[in-house]
């Protein structure tokens, strides 16, 4: 089977404009939660988000944000990756999403934007913004969206049908998710997003974008590039559960997919990245998947959330993990979760890391479940020099 | 993983708009004259479905069509074949009035207006999770939702999760569903874009292919009704590829377009042979049913493969859909399975 490796990565959340700025917050434990910036207050009970400050101050609303930051991050890894200038429409990208462009649709329900069914999904902004841009798939699986989307591109590599592909995630929040979500939530009001705190109130959204550059060995090695990491499998299935509740069977089952794919066991995972959303539900039954896969070695291998710095952004979220993850392996760190005022005492044996830690990694385990019991877990290596 | 090839085992149609008829109707000379249904067909499914949208209601019943047709149970499968049997949703329309709804509801009178029953309904993969809890299928679950070529990436990408390994078995499902949003959004969009009247409404209905891997279908001794030759998700992109096949041997009996009545797309068609089919075999459905939109590449899949049964071993069918907003235009080559 052929060997894939990762050749250029970018990312951009809440707290920062690139990938350099984000990993900086990160070791430094900055959060990127605020008040709603362009939102009615009045209408919401929630009043907290993890947005992208980029429309000004006051702020004004516009249109295909999420748009604008999916660019900007392909950009910036095709670059790094040596391919911006590739032939034109050579290079495929899987983008995934949670909620699309439908912050465009509710601007213009408002009648404050153009009806553009066009740039409801990210093939024709893509296509028109950077010339070596080919086919666009645009892939909506919720909260485990750009996983997902890595799985696709692993299965494109791997059968020979590409020998380059860019996976993108990228989400904006939208009023109606963010007006759900605080409607759907059964306790008290969360002001930020604090994954396995006994006192944690649910989901805070956030927004964000990354993108990777993943390639066979064998072209990487013909294009005499550096490789960043190795992606060493995605494993992707389905609760086929319930909704909106997790399934403690279906997640368990995607974390051992990941690891068959992969060809390592339980004790070959150097770290873990939780998808700790913060919810009551979630986050036990991540814990209890987590301990069922791992066994003996549960206590051993450090696990972060990350979510507690850049809020849930959605479809996003698996591979903001997965740049984070890339960058935690070749700077020897590993980023905290932060806002833990009192550990769940089920995770209390855990290495839960709370504090930035230097440690050299050669594997990490990135989680990534959403809506509708869809799970995909992907797990990436140290580059072999 | 050498050696694995997906069937088309199953297939179904729901045009409620257009009539109740088997796929096979769809390339018949005379599709006007089909009887109209007097019930739309969601009145017809179980229960346990009032909180959901019409989409994923029209999506299930196809999905529970096509079950039958290959002879599958339509309903929770066991254990066993459940792991590696997936769902691929192509939609852009589904969810869009239940965000525009709630938005408004948000704006009159804040979140307490809004139904938390909706949460679900918001995501843009309800229908694909509600047909893998419906009928438990534990393998990938996709929904894709590029436009007008979704259809044909939702085949792309399930013909591909057979041939790796991931799945043995996926319900592909197209739809989109016409309400006052979907409608307005729509016809708007598409009226921007020409700074002209829109041609034609955005369809509604659904349309399902079950693909199954070839030993394991050959072991449960059922028909086949086609496979896939080759794909393009642009077709431009593609054209080298699509015009040496075009050209020889594998050039289609049959052509099921892309909506003619907008610009270029006879044009761009021609320019990758589509002169070389007489227009009598070229066939647009869109004078039938509107625009099919992310809904258009499994209906004509469903259409050709019935077409393709009773026609002779070496027919080929090819099926191309999308073309809006001047953007890409997917196409498939579909071939009888020769045994």
């Amino acid at each position: 089977m052929t060997d894939l490796v990762i050749t250029g990565t970018a990312m951009r959340t809440s707290v920062g404009r690139n990938r350099a700025e984000c990993f900086k917050a990160f070791v430094e434990g900055r959060s990127g939660v605020k008040l709603l910036f362009t939102f009615d207050k009045t209408r919401f009970r929630v009043q907290h988000a993890y947005e992208i400050d980029d429309r000004g101050f006051p702020p004004n609303e516009r249109a295909a944000r999420a748009s604008e930051w999916l660019v900007e991050v392909v950009v910036a890894a095709l670059a790094e990756a040596h391919l911006l200038h590739a032939p034109a429409r050579t290079i495929n990208v899987l983008v995934g999403t949670g909620l699309r462009e439908l912050r465009s649709v509710e601007l213009w329900s408002k009648g404050q934007h153009v009806p553009d069914l066009e740039h409801l999904d990210f093939g024709a902004r893509l296509r028109a913004e950077i010339a070596s841009v080919g086919e666009v798939l645009t892939l909506s699986n919720a909260c485990s969206a750009s996983n997902c989307a890595l799985a696709l591109a692993e299965d494109v590599l791997r059968l020979g049908d590409a020998e380059v592909l860019v996976v993108a995630g990228t989400d904006s929040i939208t009023e109606s998710m963010h007006g759900l979500a605080d409607r759907a939530n059964p306790i008290a009001i969360p002001t930020r997003l604090q994954p396995f705190d006994t006192d944690r109130k649910g989901v805070v959204l956030g927004e964000g974008a990354a993108a990777v550059v993943i390639e066979s060995i064998d072209s990487c090695a013909e294009r005499r590039i550096e490789p960043l990491a190795r992606l060493l499998g995605v494993g992707m299935n389905c609760d086929a559960f319930h909704e909106t509740a997790p399934s403690l069977e279906g997640i368990s089952t995607a974390m051992k997919l990941a690891h068959e794919r992969s060809r390592i066991g339980p004790n070959e995972i150097d770290l873990l990245m939780a998808h700790g959303t913060g919810t009551l539900l979630n986050d036990e039954v991540e814990i209890a998947a987590i301990m069922n896969v791992f066994g003996e070695r549960v206590r051993k291998v450090p696990i972060t959330a990350l979510k507690s710095l850049t809020g849930h952004t959605s479809g996003a979220s698996g591979l903001i993990g997965l740049v984070t993850a890339v960058e935690c392996i070749q700077h020897h760190k590993i980023t905290p979760t932060i806002g833990i005022d009192h550990l769940i005492p089920r995770v209390q044996d855990l290495d839960i890391v709370q504090k930035t830690r230097d440690e050299t990694l050669n594997t990490a385990q990135i989680n990534a479940f959403g809506f509708g019991g869809v799970n995909a877990v992907a797990i990436v290596g140290r580059a072999v020099r | 993983v050498i050696g694995r090839e997906a069937i088309v085992s199953g297939i179904a149609v729901e045009l409620p708009e257009v009539g109740s008829f088997p796929a096979e109707y769809l390339l018949s000379t005379a599709p006007r004259l089909i009887p109209k249904h007097p019930l739309d067909p969601v009145t017809n499914l179980g229960r346990g479905l009032r909180f959901k949208d019409r989409a994923t209601k029209l999506a299930l019943c196809a999905a529970q069509t096509a079950l039958r047709d290959a002879n599958l149970p339509a309903g929770p499968m066991d254990q066993i074949l459940s792991t590696h049997f997936g769902v691929v949703v192509a939609c852009n329309t589904g969810n869009l009035d239940t965000v525009v709804n709630t938005t408004d509801q948000i704006q009159q009178g804040g979140v307490v207006r809004t139904s938390p029953i909706d949460l679900p309904n918001a995501s843009s993969n309800v229908i694909a999770s509600t047909l893998a809890i419906r009928l438990g299928c534990r393998g990938p679950n996709l929904t894709i939702t590029s436009g007008g070529t979704a259809g044909i990436d939702a085949l792309a990408y399930a013909e591909r999760l057979i041939r790796s390994g991931r799945s043995d078995l996926i319900l592909v499902v197209g739809v989109e569903v016409r309400n006052a949003v979907t409608a307005s959004l729509f016809v708007d969009s598409i009226s921007t874009w020409l700074k002209a009247v829109a041609p034609l409404e955005l369809a509604d209905g659904a349309a399902a292919v079950v693909l199954e891997e070839k030993s394991i279908l050959a072991s449960r001794q059922r028909k086949s009704y086609a496979a896939f030759h080759c794909f393009s998700t642009s077709l431009e992109i593609k054209r080298s590829k699509l015009e040496a096949v075009f050209a020889v041997s594998l050039r289609p009996w049959k052509w099921l377009v892309p909506p003619l009545a907008y610009p270029e797309v006879g044009t761009r068609l021609a320019n990758i042979g589509s002169s070389a089919i007489p227009p009598e075999n070229q066939q647009d459905l869109a004078p039938l049913i509107g625009d099919g939109f992310g809904m258009l590449g499994v209906l004509q899949a469903a259409a050709a493969a019935a077409w393709l049964q009773t026609a002779p071993s070496n027919a080929v069918v090819a099926i191309s859909a999308g073309g809006q907003f001047g953007g890409p235009i997917g196409t498939a080559l579909m071939k009888k399975v020769v045994n």
